[in-house]
């Protein structure tokens, strides 16, 4: 890692890393206050039957539904939250681009702006899938950041589609489709093609979207 | 208790399960419950309905907590906005105090303390209602305190009138 980019992830990268657990700490608030909602609704409904009240017993199957879904909601923010928190571990690792973009949709998916978003499927299994050796953390900053700006210049019954497009032989390039298309004469902001310099790769906005090219990848 | 004698709410979250939950909570309680999973519902129900309390969520798609709780303050005069959600931060409430939200609490917040400040927030809507009307304001001011929120709530209701 050179010292620009040991820099840019003091400077850039811990505003990220608090931003994202500012996310992820709402979602779970989320999660509790549905839970904690739902079982004192639960107990209301005990102490209806104490005093022999009818009521629907679907109801009883709906909330203990609910709580369910909501643990497991919690689970995966969870196992979000730790494979994010994991992204520190190396400074530079060899990384798949679609586990990137996989976590950081998900990451993104927790703030209040985000917009539907696809992932053109399966990425995992795409003939176009690469692994990159690069830092991960800022490799997902960049994604985060991007997928953010998007969403912001976004309607918010607009959706975004990310798919992958092989370039070259040691290329690949994500391809953001926001439909409808945004105005993106702007992007990207000084700061986020700071961090897509440090990592050699550079975006280029398009009729359609926006395209971000990597280089020096191999096949995964 | 007929939906003219109970207290009208206006919930407004983009939780939905939060909202559900919370609405089916409060409808055993003594109030009508108007839910809105966005603002823009909200602003166009809020056109045709009188609401005594609004409990709103800061952070939601479009347009969000801050920009809800300024166009119900203009266009509702008396009504209390309590803001209540998992983004309040000591910033956000003093923001939102600046526009006239009545308190910010932070999800998860319990029932009963949702409960006794929807009250709190109802008796402050009657008395700048009724600041002018002495007599009104005494019976107010002399509701038992020794009674349970919702005793109170019973009580400050039998003396509102329909104005929004």
């Amino acid at each position: 890692m050179t010292s620009h980019t040991s820099d840019l992830v003091h400077e850039q990268g811990l505003q990220f890393f608090g931003s994202v657990n500012a996310s992820i700490s709402h979602e779970l608030k989320n999660i509790f206050a549905i839970i904690s909602e739902t079982a004192g609704f639960l107990n209301d409904l005990t102490q209806l039957s104490k005093q022999g009240k009818p009521f629907d017993l679907s109801l009883l199957e709906n909330c203990s539904n609910s709580i369910a879904e909501e643990i497991e909601r919690g689970f995966d923010t969870i196992r979000q939250m730790n494979r994010f928190a994991h992204s520190v571990d190396d400074p530079v690792n060899d990384i798949r681009i679609s586990d990137a973009l996989t976590l950081a949709v998900k990451l993104t998916g927790f703030l209040s702006f985000a917009r539907k978003t696809h992932l053109k499927t399966p990425l995992e299994n795409s003939s176009e899938d690469r692994s990159v050796f690069i830092s991960p953390f800022l490799f997902q900053a960049l994604i985060y950041k991007t997928l953010s700006a998007l969403y912001r210049a976004m309607d918010p019954t607009a959706e975004l589609t990310l798919a992958l497009k092989d370039t070259q032989s040691s290329g690949v390039t994500v391809i953001f489709s926001p439909d409808p298309p945004v105005d993106l004469t702007d992007f990207p902001d000084p700061r986020i093609d700071e961090v897509a310099q440090a990592l050699n790769a550079a975006f280029a906005v398009t009729d359609t979207g926006l395209e971000l090219t990597i280089v020096n990848t191999k096949p995964y | 208790m007929t939906d003219t004698e109970k207290l009208h709410l206006l919930l407004v979250d983009d939780e939905e399960k939060f909202l559900n939950a919370l609405t089916e909570r409060l409808k055993l309680k003594f109030f009508d419950i108007t839910p809105a999973t966005n603002g823009e519902d909200a602003i166009e129900v809020a056109k045709k309905a009188r609401f005594d309390v609004a409990v709103v969520d800061l952070q939601m798609p479009g347009i969000d907590g801050v920009q809800l709780l300024e166009t119900l303050k203009k266009s509702h005069r008396f009504l209390e906005v309590i803001i209540l959600s998992g983004h309040a931060t000591i910033d956000t409430a003093v923001a939102c105090t600046k526009l006239g939200a009545f308190r910010v609490l932070e999800k998860p917040c319990g029932f009963d303390k949702l409960v006794e400040t929807i009250k709190e927030a109802y008796e402050s809507r009657l008395k700048k209602k009724f600041e002018n009307d002495v007599q009104r304001m005494k019976k107010i001011q002399s509701v038992a305190f020794g009674q349970s929120p919702l005793g109170i709530l019973r009580e400050l209701n039998k003396m509102d009138d329909n104005q929004k």
